[in-house]
């Protein structure tokens, strides 16, 4: 990845820092991210629940629910627009249009009253000067690439959708207005693993079709297989590596990386190599001083637990903040 | 009908399910629907041997959690037996049955919701051991607790005791279960998805942690997932079961079922677990169905419950009954027409 400014850059993000703020309390649920990405990628974050994962996908469209704010660091989206300085209706016009996103959870958000198609068709209305039948058109057309039968869709209610379907749904709803860019907040979590590898197969058919940049968001590192070129490992609000799927996979160089993969049992290859990340995972009130993962990781020296290792770039293209990455394999 | 029993001593059997069937109504959509009565696990046949190790494995919805419950007692059957130790659960007298809930527990998936909020770690874990008044003397149930809570890693456990649920992480919670379960050295103990509401990091641990006691109690488990690579490690000395809609499609070992898989759902399941290797990831394909999406569990389709989505469809027969749970290979078990001659 190239550390020079570029208009192949869809987001560039810059020290970011988000908090929540509780009474006396704060909680840096991102903290002093810098990320790129390229523009018709699919990306990933990898991380536990609690790890800012969410929050970082929120501000990437200024959306972080209070009490949380950004409080430091800028958003570039596409070279030029500072998401974090548009005003409401540009920002209006910004979410969906240019990004959009499924939410976690988002199938039980359509209107349990509305048939499916007269939901989407609100959504035109609302944004975009099509009639009728090009609405319709546009409508048909999306969910035959989520592989729906578009007639009886558009004719159901959601209950009589189920899980998969009504995913699938939502992912065509969420590219109704043309966005550049996807962002899937952990979309096959509630899902059997049949309906979940559907909808992977679809994502990675949408990118060549639709040549849109995803974001995939998830705590499972086996489902990025399937889809994503780069991906990020977030821990504790910091990103602690980013590399290509196959560097990651093959060669990770943080310690909580290869952690997280000598933890997730499959059912190809030796169960007997399993071993848990020991210790729990990390309070966010009270961080330990140096490297958030020091308390956990087999690799600590005292430096780790002094000072907090920044996110560096080494050889092979790819960051990684830890002081031990050398020593890594 | 030849069928799981058919192959072991019975027995051997420490619990048993006979041709279990649980209805449960439900009501069809809309506030006016009219309710509908369906099987929530039908005629099922699952026998766990002493010491036994067996995983459920099953999409969300199939009645795995209610196969488990059942099992254990806590749902009456509408029809069959649940049998422990060859005598019917329904039917014990008095003492058996007291004897039966001593010795059969259940671990539930969500420790947010298992454990009393307003009762602190000591009184949870110390319940059971005070109701089946296995100890009276106060200062020894404060030993035998503070020696559970030890078991489970949720030490100091002077330290432990005092607290309330709330002041407990998922993990340290899902300990508490656990050690509340092993209270009473039962030996039959149904884990229904314990790990899915913990962290990844930690999953692992849990997952030893358990099969650790299970050493030390000589105990037999019914480890109940939706995640087949969590399933074979638990189980991995142990069989496992597959489960859909309602009926169990096919029993083998572990190790041979994921191997060699018989039934064609079992197929299509692996065929879409994903694989946490790059390589290995571009090499798989998901297998084609005929359809993706399930169908209601409510108006599943006639005969066997996989038709309308399973590749090998025969019409004429595989819509006609629903296929019976039969040895296809030795100690291989599968409810499958394509395998109904062998």
């Amino acid at each position: 990845m190239s550390q020079q400014e570029s208009p192949t850059k869809i987001y560039h993000i810059a020290d970011l820092t988000v908090e929540y703020y509780m009474r006396r309390l704060s909680i840096r649920a991102v903290n002093s991210v810098n990320l790129r990405i390229e523009k018709g990628e699919a990306f990933g974050i990898v991380g536990e629940s609690g790890s800012g994962k969410t929050t970082l996908a929120l501000s990437l469209l200024n959306l972080v629910p209070k009490p949380g704010r950004i409080t430091s660091g800028s958003i570039i989206y596409d070279g030029n627009k500072d998401v974090l300085k548009l005003n409401g209706n540009e920002l209006r016009r910004f979410r969906w249009e240019e990004v959009a996103m499924v939410f976690q959870g988002a199938l039980n958000s359509f209107n349990p009253v509305v048939r499916i198609g007269d939901q989407m068709l609100e959504t035109i209305d609302e944004h975009k000067s099509l009639d009728r039948q090009e609405g319709l058109k546009k409508i048909s057309t999306l969910l035959e690439m989520v592989r729906l039968d578009p007639e009886r869709t558009m004719r159901s209610f959601p209950h009589e959708l189920s899980g998969g379907m009504k995913q699938r749904t939502m992912i065509a709803m969420s590219l109704l207005l043309d966005p550049k860019v996807l962002i899937l907040d952990e979309p096959t979590t509630a899902l059997d693993v049949i309906s979940q590898k559907h909808i992977l197969n679809i994502l990675a058919d949408l990118r060549k079709q639709i040549g849109a940049t995803i974001i995939l968001l998830s705590h499972d590192l086996a489902i990025f297989t399937e889809v994503v070129e780069r991906i990020a490992v977030m821990y504790a609000g910091k990103l602690v590596e980013v590399a290509s799927m196959d560097d990651l996979f093959l060669r990770p160089k943080h310690p909580y990386t290869l952690g997280l993969m000598q933890a997730t049992p499959s059912v190809l290859g030796d169960v007997s190599k399993l071993k848990p990340i020991p210790g729990s995972p990390p309070d966010m009130f009270s961080l330990p001083k140096g490297c958030p993962f020091n308390p956990r990781c087999p690799f600590t020296i005292d430096t780790c637990r002094k000072v907090n290792p920044p996110l560096e770039e080494i050889p092979g293209n790819r960051l990684v903040a830890c002081h031990r990455w050398r020593d890594v394999t | 009908m030849p069928s799981v029993e058919g192959c072991y001593l019975s027995t051997d059997y420490l619990l048993e399910t006979k041709d279990l069937t649980v209805r449960f109504r439900s009501r069809s959509a809309g506030i006016f629907g009219e309710s509908v009565l369906f099987n929530a696990v039908e005629s099922c046949d699952l026998g766990i041997r002493n010491g036994e190790v067996m995983s459920l494995v099953g999409e969300s919805g199939c009645g795995k959690t209610t196969l488990g419950k059942a099992a254990i007692g806590l749902i009456k059957p509408s029809s069959g037996n649940v049998l422990y130790e060859h005598k019917d659960v329904w039917q014990m007298d008095g003492k058996d049955y007291s004897e039966f809930r001593r010795n059969a527990q259940i671990i539930h998936q969500d420790p947010y919701a298992s454990l009393h909020p307003s009762k602190k770690v000591y009184a949870i874990v110390s319940a059971g051991i005070r109701y089946h008044k296995l100890i009276h003397d106060e200062a020894r149930i404060r030993d035998r607790v503070s020696e559970l809570l030890g078991l489970v890693g949720l030490v100091p456990p002077e330290y432990f005791k005092n607290k309330y649920p709330h002041q407990l992480s998922g993990g340290q919670r899902q300990r508490v279960a656990i050690a509340r379960a092993v209270s009473l050295n039962p030996k039959f103990i149904v884990a229904d998805e314990i790990v899915t509401m913990i962290d990844v990091s930690l999953r692992i641990d849990i997952l030893n942690l358990l099969l650790d006691l299970r050493k030390r109690l000589a105990s037999s488990f019914l480890f109940i997932t939706h995640d087949f690579g969590v399933a074979r490690y638990f189980a991995a000395e142990g069989r496992t079961a597959v489960m859909y809609l309602g009926n169990i499609a096919e029993i083998a070992t572990t190790d041979m079922l994921i191997k060699d898989p018989l039934h064609p759902y079992t197929k299509a399941l692996l065929s879409a677990v994903p694989v946490p290797d790059p390589t290995l990831a571009k090499q798989r394909k998901m297998m084609e169905l005929r359809r993706v999406d399930p169908p209601d569990p409510v108006h599943p389709p006639p005969g066997c419950k996989f038709s309308d989505r399973c590749p090998s469809f025969m019409s004429g027969k595989c819509d006609k009954k629903i296929p019976d749970l039969l040895e296809a290979k030795p100690q291989h078990f599968v409810a499958c027409y394509l395998y109904e001659s062998t």
